[in-house]
């Protein structure tokens, strides 16, 4: 019988089938959503191409500054200037061109990427992808970016970019924090990854235009991710510790932490989520403060030592894993 | 100093071939002629069948700065790296852009020969190839000027000097141990305690304690079988420095002793990775292949009790030894699929992923101690002879670790019509673990030897090692309608998410999560997005095997799985707003609440993020834009008297909460006014931040006797720590032309932390050693800093 544990195997099968079916479909059909043909649905009525120099009769600075980035290399066959230049992306430009000789501009006798000009986002996406649909981008169509409205131009800028590569504004942090404003506030807590110190970046864990994986993260889990620089706490371990193995997430928070190492709680604290009572007695069962001082009466235990430094971890040194044989509670 | 001057000299060095560029490009320096009447685009240079280029292009900035206090400054430089005096800040060259050229160029230096450098080249031809070379440094300071009189910094082998231990033995009290004895303990008190303190107080690291990060990576692409295409990485990183971590110190014999010492790092990482991509109408694939290998110099690290064993033949002290990370290794293979259909739009894409995570090495012995043996209850099970000889370890002392996991997605995106939008997804990873089925004593404890026995006579017997293996699942599916009439787009969603797991407590965890929302374009002007999802989680099976090999510990914990069900609620708000020509308003906030049900243990976690922007341009030239961004989180810990018993594991006799806020808010300014346009801009930044934290520890303790009595009820604490910063940069930029800035700039930042919010070290004040006896640490906390900064700094476009 199969059952739910099977699935996985099944539908990679199925999956496989069905790609295998697509590709032999794909022989008999010239079209698609990646195609130049397919970009069509976003089409001007009427329109054709115009003679390229109309464009920069009028826009003449869009042109001088295309032609300072890769769409505008004309000895590529892949880019724009080599196709239609302007009206590779902006669609065919007769309509335009008349309309502004009869002095009757419409915002929808071209396609526009300015946000105020309406056009869907899909759509714009769409002539982007016409060209970049292969590679990377394969997965655009099934990020939550994409289905939320998100376009390329949301975050690149074709004529003017202010950062690599082409992005719209300075760096990605500024990118994503357009519409990822509750990173950026974790991100300016005290504990944080060097990424307001430009050392890493939001694409270092994730993939904007699409992994497949949750989160849009680069590698199939959290752990994975998180791997990628911290390659000590791999493993595997002679003794491990089940939530580490389980997802680093379960203790760190990685956008940022008022606690030390990007931890979710104060240390002990965060220990006792799980192993209250197991044997070390409540967090602060002999402290008065913080910082220690004094033990309240009937108690003879010296103040602070499990909730102080590091609380649990100043003695289960080795909380991610231990290699030692008596490490099975990760204080060697 | 040095080596900035040599970086100095390779600005001038790369000035050269740049003027000579320049030089030969002679008239296309001269920006091109906007003309009404103009109908073609400005020629684009065109390079000479014998240069690869069209010219070169690039800037460079260099900066003279000098800076207060900042040897205090700990959290300032967290990061990052300010020497004082000339510095080559950015160098950057580039091949020409142009329109017809094919080969492309460019290097870019960020803080040449600092401790935070990073150097990157990039060479190719479009359409054909691109290689790719960085080399970049991360530090990580932890803090500055510790304190301890350990030697050997740097090494897996510190220790302590004579006289200290003599002095200990010296003291009312100070009794030396045996190996004999080994159980026996060093009672504490004021007297050793301030001698401690003293030594510690005398001495200095010398160093800073710090992690550095030499991060070397290459990659190459090749589209020359176009629609084929590889590409090839390699990376590298070197990994030294010293993390302070706490250790044992056995000044008692109770568990409580730590001392915070500098663990050495040294490690070394190779990476590769080999892909080939195929893309040719609506499919695409792509199979790659990555290696990871993490060796790590120092397995083993090892520090001196401050207490000698002094009826050996050597009389030396007592060693402790703990295991660091082990060497390991990782495979992966991948293929990905994609393939788009006419039909509905629909695009899909799958990947099919397997990894193998690898350690097979030595294990440290038990004990340094070499009088100590196995007891003759387990030599039937482990052996027998002395437990420091690694030899006499179950295996001969190796071990081989082996995880296997292998991962599925499957993502189908359709548009059934124009309006709508269908996700669906699937994904499963599964991690095996094919460790090797060996079993070692359950604890092997420190003591005031490094190793006591009395754990292993005791039990008799061993702790199975458990060997997790879990299954992860997703389904889900994603709709999306768009209401044209409404200016609206709606959309659902539900997920189920299921972790199965073998040799852990909890089985089995599922989680539903429901999640709904509309955005609206009321206007060209004004957008709005509301969101909410509610994720409903539970746990419901136990495993009954692991529950039996885990009696007396793992019983009572299973109770905290068995009640951590917990509901999340998750409204999200979104905000973008053009009010007017020169005023913007752009704001989120998100609330994530989760509500569990415990009879102890985390019961409420909720968290409030988001940020304001508002941009505000009054006039051409001014612009102000304040902002505020908000970061909190509330977490609630209960204890119920429900939980009380007369076993090893009675809690509590009243119930108590533990309550710990935490928040950040940052609250900015930026403003630009161009004093004369194009040629005289002020440029002012301010940041305030503020971190807060604090406890509320609610219990009845006092209310009885039986309350005092019990260990297992806190006292009630109310305590808050904050941490502010003020920081405010301020610059005027010059540009006598359009090639050359020159900017005069001052910053001053203003860190004022509290004892123990600050990542990175402990927070235990020094002056606090003397009543928290069971803790030593390096004296090392983030300061109070308050860093004066001024720089001239010059850029050059060519």
């Amino acid at each position: 019988m199969i059952g739910l544990r099977d699935g996985p195997r099944l539908l990679a099968m199925l999956a496989v089938l069905g790609l295998a079916l697509a590709c032999l479909a794909s022989c008999t059909s010239g079209k698609h959503p990646g195609s130049e043909e397919s970009a069509a649905w976003v089409k001007i009525e009427g329109a054709t191409y115009a003679d390229t120099d109309a464009c920069i009769t009028c826009h003449e600075d869009q042109s001088t500054h295309l032609a300072e980035t890769l769409h505008g290399k004309k000895n590529d066959p892949r880019t724009p200037a080599a196709k239609h230049q302007c009206q590779s992306c902006h669609g065919p430009g007769s309509v335009h061109v008349k309309n502004h000789e009869d002095d009757k501009e419409g915002l929808n006798d071209i396609i526009r990427f300015s946000a105020k000009a309406g056009f869907p986002p899909a759509q714009l996406t769409a002539q982007c992808l016409s060209c970049h649909e292969s590679m990377t981008k394969s997965r655009w169509h099934s990020t939550l970016h994409a289905l939320n409205d998100v376009s390329c131009v949301s975050c690149h800028s074709a004529h003017s970019p202010k950062g690599k590569p082409q992005l719209k504004l300075e760096n990605e942090v500024e990118t994503c924090a357009q519409c990822h404003k509750d990173v950026r506030a974790q991100l300016e807590r005290p504990s944080h990854h060097p990424v307001r110190e430009g050392k890493l970046t939001c694409s270092n864990c994730h993939t904007p235009h699409g992994s497949g994986h949750d989160k849009e993260m680069k590698k199939t889990g959290v752990n994975d991710t998180c791997f990628q620089c911290h390659q000590d706490k791999r493993g595997p371990f002679l003794h491990e510790h089940p939530p580490v193995f389980d997802n680093c997430a379960n203790c760190h928070t990685p956008h940022g932490s008022n606690n030390t190492r990007l931890l979710l709680a104060d240390p002990s604290d965060l220990c006792q989520m799980c192993h209250q009572g197991s044997g070390h007695f409540g967090l602060y069962d002999n402290s008065t403060s913080i910082e220690g001082g004094g033990s309240p009466s009937g108690r003879a235990w010296a103040p602070g030592t499990r909730s102080m430094g590091r609380g649990c971890l100043n003695c289960h040194t080795k909380i991610h894993g231990s290699n030692h044989p008596s490490g099975m509670f990760f204080n060697r | 100093m040095r080596n900035r001057f040599l970086a100095i000299l390779l600005v001038v060095a790369l000035l050269v071939p740049t003027a000579a560029a320049l030089a030969q490009d002679g008239d296309s320096q001269s920006p091109p002629q906007a003309s009404s009447t103009t109908t073609t685009p400005p020629p684009a240079p065109v390079k000479s069948d014998d240069q690869l280029f069209d010219g070169l292009e690039g800037r460079v900035k260099i900066k003279a700065q000098a800076a207060t206090n900042l040897d205090q400054a700990s959290k300032f430089l967290e990061y990052r790296d300010e020497p004082i005096g000339p510095i080559a800040d950015w160098i950057e060259v580039a091949s020409k852009q142009t329109a017809n050229d094919d080969w492309f160029f460019s290097m870019e230096v960020q803080d040449a020969a600092q401790k935070d450098a990073r150097y990157a080249w990039e060479f190719g031809r479009y359409g054909q190839f691109k290689v790719e070379f960085q080399w970049d440094r991360i530090i990580h300071n932890y803090a500055f000027n510790g304190e301890t009189p350990y030697a050997g910094i740097g090494s897996n082998y510190l220790t302590l000097p004579d006289p200290m231990q003599s002095a200990l033995e010296a003291l009312p009290g100070g009794i030396v141990v045996s190996t004999s004895a080994p159980t026996s303990t060093l009672a504490q008190s004021t007297a050793k305690a301030n001698l401690l303190r003293s030594f510690w107080n005398s001495e200095d690291v010398g160093d800073e304690l710090f992690l550095q990060r030499d991060r070397l990576h290459l990659r190459t692409e090749w589209t020359v079988m176009d629609p084929i295409s590889f590409y090839t990485e390699f990376r590298y990183e070197g990994r030294n420095g010293q993390r302070p971590e706490y250790n044992r110190l056995g000044l008692n014999g109770s568990n409580t002793s730590a001392i915070e010492l500098p663990v050495p790092l040294d490690a070394k990482i190779w990476e590769a990775e080999f892909g080939v991509k195929y893309a040719e109408g609506p499919f695409d694939a792509t199979v790659k292949y990555e290696y990871s290998k993490f060796d790590n110099a120092n397995k083993k690290f090892m520090w001196d009790s401050p207490i000698r064993i002094t009826d050996s033949a050597t009389q030396g002290p007592a060693v402790y030894s703990k295991s660091l990370e082990p060497d390991n290794q990782m495979h992966e293979v991948a293929l990905e699929l994609g393939y788009s259909l006419d039909f509905w739009r629909t695009r899909i894409s799958g990947e099919a992923a397997a990894a193998w995570e690898l350690m097979s090495t030595d294990l440290e012995a038990y004990t340094t101690n070499s009088t100590l043996t196995m007891p003759a209850a387990l030599t039937p099970t482990f052996g027998s002879g002395s437990l420091a000889n690694e030899a006499n370890l179950p295996n001969g002392g190796n071990y081989n670790a082996e995880i296997n996991i292998q991962s599925y997605n499957l993502l189908v995106t359709s548009h059934p019509v124009d309006e709508a939008d269908i996700r669906a997804t699937f994904r499963h990873r599964r991690q095996n673990n094919d460790s090797e089925k060996l079993d070692f004593p359950i604890e092997l404890a420190y003591g005031d030897y490094g190793a006591v026995t009395n754990m292993i006579s005791t039990t008799g017997g061993y702790f199975p090692i458990p060997r997790y293996e879990y299954d992860q699942w997703t389904a889900g599916v994603d709709f999306g309608y768009r209401v044209s009439e409404l200016k609206s787009r709606f959309f659902a969603g539900y997920a189920y998410n299921e972790w199965d797991r073998q040799n852990l407590i909890v089985d089995r965890t599922s989680e539903h999560t429901v999640k709904g929302g509309v955005e609206t374009k009321w206007t060209r002007d004004l957008k709005t997005k509301v969101t909410y999802m509610q994720a409903m989680r539970g746990h419901s099976e136990r495993n009954s095997p692991v529950m039996a090999n885990s009696a007396g510990i793992g019983v009572p914990q299973l109770e905290r799985y068995d009640w951590s069900n917990r509901i999340r609620h998750r409204p999200r708000f979104d905000l973008n707003w053009q009010i007017m020509d020169g005023l913007a308003l752009s704001g989120q906030y998100v609330y994530t609440y989760d509500d569990y049900k415990p009879v102890f243990g985390l019961k409420e976690l909720s968290r409030h993020e988001g940020e304001v922007d508002i941009e505000i341009e009054p006039c051409a030239g001014v612009m102000v834009s304040p902002f505020l961004g908000y970061a909190a989180q509330r977490l609630l810990q209960v204890e119920s008297p429900g939980r009380q018993s007369s076993s090893t594991f009675n809690y509590t006799t009243s119930p108590w909460a533990y309550d710990e806020g935490s928040d950040t808010y940052t609250l900015g300014l930026k403003t630009r006014f161009d004093v004369v346009k194009d040629r005289l801009q002020l440029l002012l930044d301010y940041r305030f931040q503020k971190n807060h934290t604090d406890l509320d520890v609610d219990s009845d303790l006092g209310t009885s006797s039986a309350d005092d009595a019990n260990f297992f009820v806190p006292v009630d604490i109310n305590d808050s720590e904050n941490s502010t910063r003020n920081s405010i940069t301020t610059r005027l930029q010059w540009k006598p032309s359009k090639a050359a800035t020159l900017e005069l700039g001052y910053l001053y930042d203003q860190y004022n932390s509290d004892l123990w919010l600050l990542d990175g070290m402990t927070p235990i004040p020094f002056s606090a050693q003397g009543a928290a006896v069971g803790i030593i640490s390096m004296n090392q906390r983030f300061e109070d800093a308050e860093v004066h900064m001024f720089w001239l700094s010059g850029e050059y476009k060519f």
